[in-house]
């Protein structure tokens, strides 16, 4: 009896102490994030969780003890009344107390999180099928945020890196030390976006524009990454978040550059281009954009995403063609790409598709026409 | 009916709005509450429940809102 007895009690222990470890493995715990924010709903979690212990301790403890002090071996009888007012309004006020003293913390928490006034920069992002956009309200500077881990990746043809399905394009930068506020809404079905370490997670609703905002202590500037925390179709789990938060200083030389760059690109469209530096881009621009939908090889998707391999539109309707990628295409999935993409990145992937997988029309598309269809 | 409601008192009136309130009350009490024809004090008693759930709600909104200035 005393060896099972001693068997029963080290099989616990191991299982405690893996279970420790694996703790320490998983961080199954939510993250402490990075800024105040985050730290009170943390702190605020971590209260209600000891609360929630100590009361499942109490509970249970006294419940197995009288369990076993009361046995029937020992001859226990059952009582027999059905009345007790003073047991009744223990178990109601002690839980109300515990509860109003854990809803005052967390309203005030709540109240601070939904208080986003008075914020230095604001960033207004659209949740799309399956990519953020981010637009830097006052400061003329906006662009899309893809996510850029390969397809090859993703079917296991080359190996997965680090940051696996939470890596992108472009990164959204945001200075430390200032509150940022974001404007969230979406372009077509419900998204949300969400970077655990800021503490934030609010829906991307079409027609409708949430509010939250975030303030990066000085000295934690980095890479933040989250994604997308609604269903929100087939590629739900390919349009991650990543954020840069820089020094002020740096924040304001980014905003800069990414102004040079929108001027760059308007007068790179002006330039003239081959037809393998069209097909060279087009290539690039169709693996990041349009692969997704339409297959690696243009072969399309069901019958919701046509193939681009033997189509009319793309075989002999060049200006449909170049109408769609601008436009897109009302009531269907095909976003319209006017924003999204440069004049010389239209015109390369039209080009690109007009001329791969044996559509071989020898159509150059040229950013010059895309600015006059733009008109 | 209005003798009895008028010599309800008011301790006993909010013992019963309290209890309303909590869900917790003596098969007495209960049986107090709700003997005769005292429909204006089952009435009242609700009303003052109403009151007071209200009056609570009210004051623990304000203590939890942050101070305005």
């Amino acid at each position: 009896m005393k060896i099972r007895t001693w068997l029963s009690l080290s099989s616990i222990a191991l299982l405690l102490s893996l279970s420790s470890l694996a703790k320490a493995e998983w961080g199954v715990n939510m993250t402490e994030g990075v800024t105040e924010i985050s730290q009170s709903i943390y702190d605020l979690h971590m209260l209600i969780f000891w609360i929630c212990v100590a009361i499942g301790v109490v509970v249970f403890g006294v419940m197995f003890y009288v369990m076993f002090k009361h046995r029937k071996s020992k001859g226990a009888v059952a009582a027999q009344f059905d009345e007790s007012v003073t047991l009744e309004w223990l178990w109601t006020v002690i839980p109300t107390i515990i509860l109003i003293a854990m809803a005052v913390p967390a309203t005030k928490t709540l109240v601070e999180m939904y208080d986003a006034s008075d914020a230095q920069v604001d960033i207004k992002i659209t949740g799309y099928q399956w990519k953020w956009q981010y637009d830097y309200l006052g400061e003329d500077v906006s662009f899309f945020s893809n996510l850029s881990t390969s397809r090859d990746a993703v079917y296991n043809k080359e190996e997965k890196g680090e940051n696996y399905l939470l890596e992108v394009d472009k990164e959204v930068v945001i200075p430390t030390g200032q509150k940022v506020r974001f404007l969230i809404t979406s372009n077509d079905v419900i998204h949300a976006w969400w970077v655990p370490e800021f503490a934030v997670k609010k829906d991307a609703i079409p027609g409708y524009v949430n509010e939250s905002w975030v303030n990066v202590p000085v000295g934690q500037e980095g890479i933040y990454r989250g994604q997308c925390a609604e269903l929100c179709g087939v590629d739900h789990g390919f349009m991650p978040i990543v954020v840069r938060a820089v020094s002020q200083a740096d924040y304001a030389t980014w905003l800069d550059e990414q102004r040079a760059e929108k001027e760059a690109a308007a007068l790179a469209a002006l330039g003239d281009y081959s037809f393998d530096e069209l097909m060279t881009t087009g290539a690039e621009v169709y693996a990041g954009r349009c692969a997704a939908c339409h297959g690696q090889n243009g072969e399309g998707m069901g019958s919701m995403f046509p193939p681009m391999v033997g189509s009319d539109i793309v075989l002999n309707d060049v200006e449909k063609h170049i109408d769609i990628l601008i436009n897109g295409v009302a009531g269907s999935a095909m976003q319209s790409f006017a924003e999204q993409l440069t004049d010389v990145e239209i015109a390369a992937v039209i080009t690109y598709e007009r001329n791969a997988w044996g559509n071989d029309t020898g159509d150059i598309v040229t950013p010059r026409d895309i600015i006059d269809a733009r008109q | 009916m209005t003798r009895q409601f008028i010599g309800l008192g008011l301790w006993k009136f909010l013992q019963s709005v309290i209890s309303v309130l909590a869900g917790v009350q003596s098969q007495n009490k209960r049986q107090q509450d709700f003997a005769g024809d005292n429909l204006l004090r089952i009435i009242s008693t609700c009303l003052g429940g109403a009151v007071v759930l209200i009056l609570v709600v009210l004051v623990m909104v304000n203590m939890a809102l942050p101070d305005p200035s």
